[in-house]
């Protein structure tokens, strides 16, 4: 099957001279549509630098980063922005509403970015949410929901345009196990039910043995991969302890 | 002290942008200080080489020097809201520094010395600059002041004095040190764990109602009254000028009460109209001036002073010259014509005055004028004295002296009757010195009719006694010219020739011209066309203000800068997150945009409030009762002020959101620049 997201040696160098780092050094990936695969590695290991090339967060400093057959590197700022707004949803671990909207309004925001109607802005934002199972959260700002509320709202965020890609950057890091696993079960039904493709990078074993795959980072580069019907919590730990020994 | 300076040398290195703001605001300031004294002194200069012509010209200076003082103080005060917000900002942004210092053993009074370091080397900088932009701007505005005016055309080539520049380094300095000492104080107090905790989520909240209740309240009361009695039908001065002061601090008491429920209504009543117009970057600009609501109100307040500033020069000035100076001259010159002779060439403006070392008329002059009109005319000799304790306004204003017969004899030009008549008068007078005053001036050296007062003269103390109060010419006051040897006067500065009839005008001036024609350095003038060169003095000084104030609202556009670059600072990772949910550039943007607009539309209408609400409460409360005018039209000579004030307060507000809109642009650009993970970063600091 032909992948939805692609990294072809994708390699990032953060600042100059003595002082440059190599997040990532020449990573190829490939993921299917449909398919949930989780980043994991150490501290530096440049998981969030990948997603963020991956999602065209960030500008690459070698190498292509595909969604489809559209690299992103070459793409002018609007058009990129167009896309990722249709094409890739984002959730992040902080910060992840801004505070003066409604959570509704949270929702809508990309559909309202898009110069969509109204109407149908707060009718598509009250389906995210209730697939989220917030619909009676619609009218509460950030300030009087929990966290796990919080991020699910931004996942209706970033399912709300229903794009081929969601992107989750330690989506559970700030959560406690309840609300982590209610996020985590929404990720995985976006893959199952919707046909979604998610990549969610993750410090947690927990997470993410909900993934199909799980792809092991080190020094900025793909160390190992996890995948399969046996894929457990204990089996990534297992497989992560060996990478750091 | 050595680490402290070094720390808050440091710090501002740290900020740049921010730091250069508000030393700039400082130096805008103090630049318009050293402006205003050099620009006065120039005129006096060259020109002041005669007793007469210093007591025509030093008056003038003076009141430039004190509108434009004003002015610069404005925008000190101005410079001051600025660094108060860029310090309030920079302290809550510098929370976490804070605590980190204080557990690693700072004391709180370190802590404050070194903000306040930083709030001193912002004011001595800004001053230093201030200093020498002063002397550019002071040229500016005579170069200014030069293109436009008929009558301002001759500056001399002096600079501020070193005295003036001293205090208004000093102003500029405790200014920045006020501003940053509140913000300062308060972040210090807090404990160093408490410091390095995360500040609480910015929400919008509301305002509390009661302060914009008692606001309304109180204005709804002060502009019943003044509607309904207003003083000006029957104050009288000095209380005039403090009931004056007392209710215009009322009225901007109250307009400081409602303004953050103003604030508060103006963007979420533009909210639903901007998501529909703009999109959810309307919507969000919106929001944030709720969020930031005390960040706003400063914003405004530093614009709205320089808004404020123009109307209520204009309305002010508009007020003196048309409304009271000019009230009855142009009536009495249509009754009765004037032609003077002088000895300089008046239509030439302050050039007319270079070189001249005799300023009077030749020996002879009057029988020779009093010849030629015969009995179409009276003559008035005329001289210019200068006497502190009769001074209209300041203590240089000059008053005339005269022969109060003739006085009497030429119109109500001149003088008319508030308090007093002829008959009592051409008595006091018979007796030695007599004194025609405005009620403004005889009611600050606590005179009436027939009282008496001894004045400064080069000879010596000199007695007069009050013969009449009401408005004079100009509001100068007028001494017989039994005082005439005090001062020392010989030949007259001018010889004026009233008309029986307005049939009267062109002999008159025909005759004249003639006797003109036979005298080197005498020339004629139509009084007509002297007052409406008066009147053109007004508006050169006015655009000598104007020049100012533009950079008045300038520094309050540093402001809406600052506040800008601080909330783009503080709203970074929002910023980023918009630009992640799909957000282009263009779109955040609009946001900041959006913010600057309404900081300047909200700026520029309160500043309209306030600045045609002090106007109209000085107007309706004074009234004519500085010159006396009987049955005054209180009302209509508030409206007549008002009506070139307010369009010059439409132009501020259709100019000033524009620039508030193009200076917050700045900022969002250089912040949006970089990729999303830029914009998301956290510990970055914009600019």
């Amino acid at each position: 099957m032909r992948a939805i997201l692609q990294a072809r040696k994708l390699f990032k160098r953060y600042g100059t001279g003595e002082a440059a780092v190599d997040a990532l050094r020449g990573v190829d990936l490939a993921v299917a549509p449909g398919e949930f695969v989780a980043i994991m590695g150490p501290s530096g290991s440049g998981k969030s630098t990948l997603l963020h090339l991956l999602g065209g967060l960030d500008a690459a400093s070698g190498g292509e980063s595909l969604l489809g057959e559209v690299g992103l590197s070459n793409l002018p700022d609007a058009d990129l922005t167009r896309l990722r707004r249709r094409s890739i949803g984002v959730v992040f671990q902080f910060f992840n509403l801004l505070p003066t909207m409604t959570a509704a309004e949270n929702v809508g925001l990309p559909l309202a970015l898009d110069g969509i109607a109204p109407g149908e802005v707060s009718a598509r934002a009250a389906g995210a949410l209730a697939w989220v199972g917030l619909s009676g959260r619609a009218d509460h700002t950030p300030d009087r929901l929990s966290g796990g509320e919080q991020q699910r709202v931004a996942l209706a965020r970033a399912l709300v345009f229903e794009p081929k890609v969601i992107l989750a950057d330690e989506p559970t890091g700030n959560l406690d196990r309840a609300a982590g696993e209610q996020v985590l079960g929404l990720l995985r039904r976006a893959c199952d039910e919707r046909g979604q493709t998610v990549v969610m990078v993750t410090h947690d074993d927990a997470a993410a043995a909900h993934a199909d795959r799980v792809v092991f980072l080190l020094d900025g580069q793909i160390a190992d991969e996890l995948a399969g019907p046996d894929l457990s919590p204990e089996a990534v730990a297992r497989a992560r302890s060996r990478l750091q020994a | 002290m050595r680490t402290l300076l070094r720390l808050a040398w440091h710090n501002l290195r740290a900020s740049p942008v921010r730091s250069a703001l508000s030393v700039l605001a400082v130096g805008f300031g103090v630049a318009t200080l050293v402006a205003a004294d050099g620009m006065s002194r120039s005129i006096t200069s060259e020109i002041a080489r005669t007793a007469e012509a210093e007591a025509i010209t030093s008056f003038m200076s003076e009141q430039l020097d004190v509108g434009l003082t004003a002015v610069g103080l404005v925008i000190v005060l101005g410079a001051g809201f600025l660094t108060f917000n860029a310090f309030a900002m920079a302290v809550a942004q510098r929370r976490g520094d804070f605590g980190r210092l204080r557990a690693a053993g700072m004391t709180q009074q370190q802590v404050l010395g070194m903000v306040l370091t930083e709030a001193a080397l912002i004011g001595l900088i800004g001053s230093a600059l201030g200093i020498a932009g002063g002397a550019l701007l002071g040229r500016g505005l005579i170069e200014l002041v030069s293109a436009t005016s008929e009558m301002f055309n001759r500056f001399g080539d002096v600079g501020a004095s070193p005295a003036r520049m001293a205090w208004a380094a000093a102003a500029g300095t405790l200014i920045a040190l006020w501003a940053a000492w509140v913000p300062a104080r308060r972040a210090v107090r807090a404990t160093p764990l408490a410091a390095l905790r995360p500040p609480p989520p910015d929400t919008v909240r509301l305002p509390p109602l009661w302060p914009a209740i008692i606001g309304v309240t109180g204005g709804v009361a002060l502009w019943l009254y003044l509607a309904l009695a207003p003083p000006g039908v029957w104050i009288q001065p000095p209380m005039a000028s403090i009931v004056s002061g007392i209710f215009a601090a009322t009225w901007l008491g109250c307009l400081a009460l409602i303004l953050p429920v103003l604030i508060a209504a103006t963007a979420r009543s533009v909210r639903g109209l901007f998501s529909r117009v703009v999109g959810p970057s309307g919507r969000l600009a919106s929001d944030n001036l709720r969020r930031h609501r005390s960040h706003a109100a400063f914003t405004v307040v530093t614009l709205a002073v320089g808004v404020g500033m123009i109307v209520g020069v204009t309305g002010y000035m508009t007020f003196w010259f048309e409304e009271i100076f000019f009230r009855i001259s142009d009536t009495a010159l249509r009754e009765r014509p004037a032609v003077g002779l002088f000895p300089l060439q008046a239509d030439a403006g302050l050039n007319a005055y270079v070189g001249v070392t005799q300023f009077t008329l030749p020996e002879g002059l009057g029988e020779e004028v009093r010849a030629a009109v015969g009995d179409r005319a009276t003559v008035l000799p005329v001289h210019f004295v200068i006497v502190p304790e009769l001074a209209f306004m300041g203590d240089r204003y000059f008053s005339f002296v005269m022969d109060p017969a003739e006085l009497r004899d030429s119109g109500n030009m001149m003088f008319t009757f508030a308090a007093g008549n002829w008959e009592e008068a051409m008595a006091i007078a018979d007796r030695g010195c007599a004194m025609f005053l405005t009620p403004s001036v005889a009611r600050r050296q606590d005179l009436w009719v027939e009282d008496s007062l001894r004045l400064t003269t080069p000879s010596g103390p000199l007695a007069c006694t009050v013969a009449g109060v009401g408005p004079t010419f100009v509001g100068a006051s007028i001494l017989s010219d039994a005082a005439a040897e005090a001062f020392r006067l010989t030949e007259p500065v001018g010889l004026v020739a009233f008309g029986r009839s307005p049939q009267d005008h062109d002999d008159l001036l025909q005759a004249l011209t003639a006797i003109a024609d036979g005298h080197e350095g005498v020339w004629p003038m139509d009084v007509n066309r002297l007052t409406a060169y008066q009147r053109e003095g007004m508006k050169s000084v006015q655009t000598a203000m104007d020049g100012m104030l533009i950079l008045a609202v300038l520094s309050a556009g540093l402001g809406v800068v600052n506040t800008t670059v601080i909330g783009l600072t503080e709203r970074r990772r929002e910023f980023g997150l918009m630009r992640a949910a799909g957000a282009t550039r263009r779109q955040v943007r609009s946001v900041v945009v959006i913010e600057g607009l309404l900081f300047g539309v909200l700026g520029a209408v309160v500043g309209m409030a306030a600045g045609a609400g002090v106007v109209v409460v000085y107007t309706t409360v004074s009234g004519g009762s500085s010159m006396g005018f009987p049955d005054f039209p209180v009302w209509e000579a508030a409206l007549a002020s008002l009506r070139p004030a307010l369009g010059r307060g439409l132009m501020a507000l259709l100019l000033t959101p524009l620039l508030t809109a193009f200076v917050a642009w700045i900022p969002a650009r250089h912040l949006l620049r970089g990729p999303v993970t830029e914009t998301l970063a956290e510990g970055q600091r914009a600019w």
